[in-house]
This record gives structure tokens, C-alpha cells and sequence, in this order.
């Protein structure tokens, strides 16, 4: 009886295994699109996604049979919403979309100026606001002079993010942008600008004229991502024809009819589309071990206590991932921290260049229920949490110093005390 | 000032001629008692002097002389009155006993 079931058994994790297997090796993008007719005209992009080995699977917005998860099932491992004017159709709603994100899977969602109530509330769920219906990004002195001679509302923007997780050596040339205008909380813990207007740039209805602006230059944004606490990453882009062929295609042309080479929009665009679904700047924290390096149990690999001022050696390998390939994190600003409620010690991880980041630490003076804790949180870079309790414990009662050269008259005075009564407490009772 | 100098000697002239007559027993009994006093000040000098490192043990030291003083104290009160004191020295060996184990074990 017992040697069907465990076969039985083998089968089932050899199956899981072998799906688990085939599971990583593709993922599964669903791109929902306003206009079917922008499969054509973003075909490069598209066509991009799929090169990079994802199974894309096109689905118009509004599809009445959309949906992202069957039972409890997700379907699609990302997301992409090449979003404007039409709502989110079938049982795809914003509530589910958030449910999708806080399941760990990641969003890539681009508008426009014609922006549907429904995809902005999507953004402001996800930590991004985009501005009303109708607005779009201007700069009358930072427009496209072929494209936006106009309204000035297709513009060259080139300030980026300095990240080199988000855009390993920066940006070559400018991006071309016609949209709408995005921003981020300033107390926002998770959203960052990857793409933000110049200072000229602000937000309005093209050809009314305006006093005042509520988003403006360097602070308003024009594409956002966010990296989410649960390492979920999201990024929100103003402008649907930064994606398309034809802004891949582009030459720029300067305002005063100077020609600035072709736009950086393909590279941008695949920066982000890369950073945003986790190839990119994904840090991976393994094999953490901590050793009583003098002490009470010298060389004990993480053991269960530590003595009150034991010395400790903290180690953990991290490895950056960029595309598929994972290398030694270099980084030289990784804490660890020992803390029961508050840090007790606070020390610099160092690492020796094959990803090992290691700390040599005195547990402090004090016992009670410690953790070691490494948070990590860098712009750019997915999030380190890593906590391992280990209890401190008091030197027990034999493991205290014993006849110390100072204390030898308090010993003495207590010998003299015991001989003293021995010889008072007979000579008391056998005198009279 | 003179005189009260002079009812100062006399007090203690009169006391050494009155001590003189107290029994053997109880004249040791004091003795011990400021020995035990006189250690622990001793103590409390060199703990000053050298610092307190072994706390404990000052602790153990100090206390086991001042113990011992208290105690010895109470057992000549007894002892001086009617039935020398013969019948309260059990009570007195018991708590020396129990105060010596409590030094030494914390003494380290």
C-alpha cells in the first residue's frame, strides 16, 4: 500500500516540478489595446515583447470575455494597457487589476490626453495621478518643430531618471512625447519619476490660453514607475505615440529648426518595459548565515543563542539580475542591523566582489529576543527584507570569571568570618 | 570645656573599671563583633581604592562582616541577660550558616 502511494507521489512533484520549469521559461503578457488599430502602429514595440520571450496575447480593451484570472488562477504573468478614452471591459475591473498587482505581477500602463475615468483611477490606485481629461504636457519652447509646430504639445523631453538599475548609460538623445501630464505624492515611498518635463513644460489645453499651471516643470511628470512593497513594479506612461512606430522612426527637430538626430524613444521605451516587468535591477538575497566567531561556542554556524558580547560574523550573498543574468551586487551601502524593537548595532555590510556581504559585529550587552535585520531599499533596485531571530542569552552562572587576583581579600574576609564564629561559638559554649 | 573633658574621662574611667567585671564570654562576644565591623570598613576602603570590579564579591565580603556583626550583636543582648544565652546560640549558629551560604555563593 505504501509503495503506490508513494509513487503516486514522485509523479505529482515530478509534474510540478517539470510545470514550474516551463512556467519560467515563458511568461505570459497580456497587452489590452484602445484601438485595434494600434497594433499596427506600435507593432515595433509589441513585436519587442515577444522577441524578449514573452507570450503576448493582444486583447481589445473593451473585450466582453476579458479576464485576468480564472478561478483562483492568474492567467497572465504582466500586464500591459495601451489605454485612452474606452474603460476596462469583460470582468477586468480596477479593484481586480490591484488584486493582480498585489499578487506580485507587474503593470505597464500608457494614456493619453483622452484618458478614461476609469484608467485614472487604475493610476492613482497604483501611486500615480494623471492629470484631467483634456490637458496635455506643453512647452512652447521644447517642442518637436515637425511634429507639435502647432498646439506645442509634442515635445522633447530629456530629463531622466539617474538610475543606472532603470537606464544603464542614460539617455542618447531626447525622448518625443505627446500626452498628458502625470504625478507622483511627494511623501510617495513607492513611485518615482522615470521621465519628467523640462522647466518650461507644463500642463493645459492645447491652444487656450493660461495663467496658471498646476503641474509644471521638473515636478510633473511624464512617465512614472513604482516599485511596490511587494516588489511588484508598475510603470504609468502620459503618452501612447511615444510607443508607437512612427515615434521610433522619428528625427527631432529642435523649436528653432535645429536637427537634434534621431529619438531616444525605442531605447527608452524598452528601458522601462524591462525594468517595469523585473528584468532589470532585481537584486536576489540568498544563503544568509551568521557564525559566533569568539565567544561562548566559537565556530558554531548559526546557531540558536548567542552569549551577551559574543563575536559574530553576519553574511548573506546578493546578486544583481539584469536580463536574464545574475552577477555579484556590488553595492557598498548594505546595512545590517541587530535590534530587539530598536537597533542596538548598526553596521556596513562589506562585500568581496563575488557577492558575499559580510559583517563582523559585537552583539551588545544586553539579552533578550534579537533579530538581525537587512532592509535595503534603493531607487531602482527591488527591495531586501531579511530578518533571522536569534535570542541573546546572559553568561550563565558557571561561566562567570572565577578567583580574581582584586577579590582575594573579600574571600578572605569571608574565610575570617566562618573561622572566627567556629572558635567564638565554642569558646561561648564551653566557658562559663 | 575643661570640665566636660574631665566628666568625659571620668565616664570612661568608670566604664573600663565597670567592663572589667563583665564575664569573659560576653567581653569576646564584643570583640568579635568589632573585628567583623572593623573588616568590612576595611572592605569598603579597598573596594575605593581598587574599584569595584568584582562587585559581587565586595558585595558577599561586605555584607557577610556586616552580617556577622548584626547577628552577633543580637546574641550578646540575650547573652547578657538571666540564662546566658546558651539557649539562643542554635538560633544564631542557623542564621551564620544560612548568611556564610549566601555569601559564598555569591562571592563567585
Amino acid at each position: 500500500m505504501v509503495r503506490p502511494v508513494a509513487l503516486l507521489l514522485a509523479a505529482t512533484v515530478l509534474c510540478t516540478a517539470a510545470a514550474s520549469v516551463a512556467g519560467a521559461e515563458k511568461q505570459s503578457v497580456l497587452v489590452l489595446l484602445d484601438d485595434p488599430a494600434l497594433e499596427q502602429s506600435h507593432s515595433t514595440f509589441l513585436k519587442s515583447l515577444s522577441a524578449r520571450g514573452y507570450a503576448v496575447t493582444i486583447k481589445p480593451i473593451t473585450h466582453k470575455a476579458l479576464q485576468l484570472k480564472s478561478w483562483d488562477d492568474w492567467l497572465y504573468d504582466k500586464l500591459v494597457i495601451l489605454g485612452s478614452s474606452n474603460e476596462l471591459g469583460g470582468a477586468v475591473d480596477v479593484a481586480q487589476v490591484v488584486e493582480f498587482v498585489d499578487a506580485g505581477h507587474d503593470v505597464l500602463l500608457a494614456v493619453d490626453s483622452g484618458v478614461s475615468e476609469e484608467l485614472r483611477e487604475l493610476s492613482q490606485e497604483l501611486g500615480v495621478d494623471v492629470d484631467v481629461r483634456g490637458h496635455a504636457v506643453i512647452d512652447h519652447l521644447g517642442f518637436e518643430s515637425q511634429l507639435g509646430g502647432e498646439d506645442h504639445a509634442a515635445l522633447l523631453a530629456d530629463s531622466v531618471v539617474q538610475s543606472a538599475a532603470v537606464l544603464p548609460g542614460g539617455l542618447q538623445g531626447p525622448v518625443l512625447f505627446r500626452g498628458i501630464a502625470l504625478s507622483v505624492p511627494a511623501d510617495s515611498e513607492t513611485a518615482f519619476l522615470a521621465l519628467s518635463g523640462s522647466p518650461t513644460a507644463y500642463s493645459g489645453k492645447p491652444g487656450v490660453a493660461q495663467t496658471d499651471a498646476k503641474l509644471a516643470g521638473g515636478s510633473m511628470g511624464l512617465v512614472a514607475l513604482a516599485q511596490l512593497r511587494n516588489n511588484a513594479r508598475i510603470a504609468v506612461a502620459g503618452s501612447l505615440d511615444m510607443f508607437s512606430d512612427a515615434a521610433f522612426q522619428a528625427h527631432a527637430t529642435s523649436h528653432s529648426g535645429q536637427g537634434l538626430g534621431q529619438v531616444a524613444n525605442e531605447a527608452f521605451c524598452a528601458a522601462i518595459s524591462k525594468w517595469a516587468f523585473s528584468e532589470r535591477g532585481v537584486l536576489r538575497a540568498t544563503g544568509l548565515s551568521h557564525r559566533v566567531v569568539s565567544g561562548a561556542e566559537p565556530g558554531a554556524v548559526n546557531p540558536e543563542l548567542y552569549r551577551i558580547n559574543d563575536e559574530v560574523e553576519f553574511s548573506v550573498h546578493i546578486q544583481e539580475c539584469n536580463e536574464g543574468s545574475c552577477r555579484p551586487f556590488k553595492g557598498d551601502d548594505v546595512q545590517v542591523e541587530l535590534q530587539m524593537l530598536d537597533p542596538y548595532v548598526r553596521s556596513w555590510l562589506r562585500h568581496d566582489g563575488s557577492g558575499r556581504f559580510s559583517a563582523l559585529v559585537k552583539v551588545p550587552d544586553a539579552y533578550g529576543v534579537f533579530k538581525w535585520v537587512v532592509d535595503y531599499r534603493r531607487l531602482g533596485y527591488s527591495y531586501i527584507e531579511l530578518t533571522e531571530t536569534v535570542p541573546i542569552r546572559p553568561f550563565k552562572h558557571h561561566e562567570y570569571e572565577r578567583f580574581i587576583l582584586q577579590a582575594y581579600p573579600y574571600y578572605a574576609s569571608v574565610a575570617s568570618m566562618m573561622a572566627g564564629f567556629m572558635a567564638v561559638g565554642a569558646f561561648f559554649l564551653y566557658t562559663r | 570645656m575643661n570640665q566636660q573633658f574631665e566628666s568625659v574621662k571620668e565616664i570612661v574611667a568608670e566604664f573600663s573599671k565597670s567592663y572589667h567585671k563583665t564575664p569573659q564570654r560576653l567581653k569576646l562576644l564584643d570583640a568579635f563583633s568589632i573585628c567583623a565591623l572593623a573588616t568590612a570598613v576595611l572592605q569598603f576602603v579597598y573596594a575605593k581604592l581598587v574599584g569595584t570590579f568584582p562587585f559581587n564579591a565586595f558585595l558577599a565580603g561586605f555584607f557577610c562582616c556586616v552580617g556577622t556583626f548584626v547577628l552577633t550583636l543580637a546574641l550578646r543582648m540575650k547573652a547578657s541577660e538571666a540564662g546566658g544565652g546558651v539557649a539562643e546560640f542554635g538560633g544564631y549558629a542557623l542564621a551564620m550558616c544560612t548568611l556564610f551560604l549566601a555569601s559564598v555563593n555569591y562571592i563567585g
